[in-house]
């Protein structure tokens, strides 16, 4: 007979992330740039347990052929997410979308509008106008966006599949700036997965999105770049999982005082 | 034959005249079914890319997917 453990339990009470007919059963997405070899990217991506990987769209290079083999490095059965990063204007967006589909015949799509290359931040008003005429055309979205509650559900309202606000500027790895304002995403992204986005920069990071109650994280220079990113995609892993568990542990009340966990009857200090 | 001259990826080359789309991936070396094409603006199904003569003053775009997050 075999007995299960209360971890196991809590575990695999977690149904996973679905968006729109997509099912995954990581709520960890992993982007593939910037890994030292491909090797270890291949390794990082399965070792994160992640269900879906984002690519870029870019020009096949026709003189120097070595990208040719990036396709090979991703696991069987990993869900590919095409973004359109890189893209600063709405006819660019939908023409990397419009690629991506024929490239991997799929509808997903992560769109991504950059606003400027210094900070690059979305361009919402851009990302809002490529989002309702992809929908249109039949795509799943995936809206990659600012922090902005009201955008969020502009954004729903335009059909996005799923809302994926930044925590911090992408590849800053400077962790949630607002949590206040993803709070506020939160309360209004209700019918689609909220997506955590760029800016995670530890295992901490991701387990404080997950216990403000998102639904997911899209990460890639965390553990692209850490010192050991093999070792960080499964901090990530966990950590996604452990911020999971405690949002639906129902977090103690702050106190502004000690509260001693000892009781306090029976100590034998001298005098007493 | 004379050369056609085509835009590929944004750089002005010279290639034989009479090449479909699918050809010319094949004489670079591209496998066809790892790439998306555009020609002038309009994106080519993978079936069809046999079917689509390139003529002189196309502009091809040929992409791939890469490490991105």
């Amino acid at each position: 007979m075999t007995t299960t453990t209360p971890e196991q339990t809590f575990v695999s009470e977690d149904q996973g992330l679905t968006i729109g007919r997509y099912h995954l059963a990581s709520r960890l997405i992993l982007g593939s740039g910037k890994y030292k070899t491909l090797d270890l990217m291949r390794d990082c991506l399965e070792a994160s347990g992640a269900s879906m990987v984002t690519v870029a769209i870019r020009r096949v290079n026709i003189q120097d052929r070595s990208e040719a083999s990036f396709w090979s490095y991703i696991p069987k059965g990993m869900m590919i997410l095409p973004n359109t990063a890189g893209c600063y204007n709405l006819q660019d967006t939908l023409r990397t979308a419009r690629l991506a589909r024929e490239l991997l015949d799929t509808d997903l799509v992560k769109v991504e509008v950059l606003g400027d290359p210094q900070t690059l931040l979305p361009d919402t008003e851009v990302l809002l106008e490529a989002t309702r005429t992809l929908v249109k055309e039949g795509f799943t979205v995936l809206a990659y966006t600012n922090d902005d509650p009201i955008v969020a559900r502009k954004l729903v309202d335009a059909g996005a599949a799923a809302v994926m606000p930044l925590a911090a500027p992408i590849g800053s790895g400077q962790g949630i700036l607002n949590p206040l304002n993803l709070r506020f995403i939160r309360e209004i992204v209700k019918t689609v997965p909220m997506i955590v986005d760029a800016g995670v920069g530890t295992a901490s990071d991701a387990a404080e999105a997950m216990e403000l109650g998102v639904d997911g994280i899209l990460m890639n220079t965390a553990i692209a770049e850490a010192s050991d990113p093999l070792r960080m995609s499964i901090a990530m892993k966990l950590a996604t999982q452990a911020g999971r568990l405690a949002h639906f542990s129902g977090r103690m009340g702050r106190r502004d005082t000690a509260a001693p966990s000892s009781p306090v009857q029976g100590t034998i200090s001298v005098g007493s | 034959m004379t050369a056609v001259r085509l835009e590929i990826n944004g750089k002005t080359e010279e290639v034989a005249n009479g090449l479909n789309v699918r050809a010319l991936l094949e004489a670079k070396g591209i496998n066809p079914n790892l790439v998306a094409c555009e020609l002038n603006l309009t994106i080519l199904k993978r079936a069809a890319l046999a079917d689509t003569a390139l003529h002189d003053g196309d502009k091809l775009e040929i992409i791939q997917m890469i490490g991105g997050g």
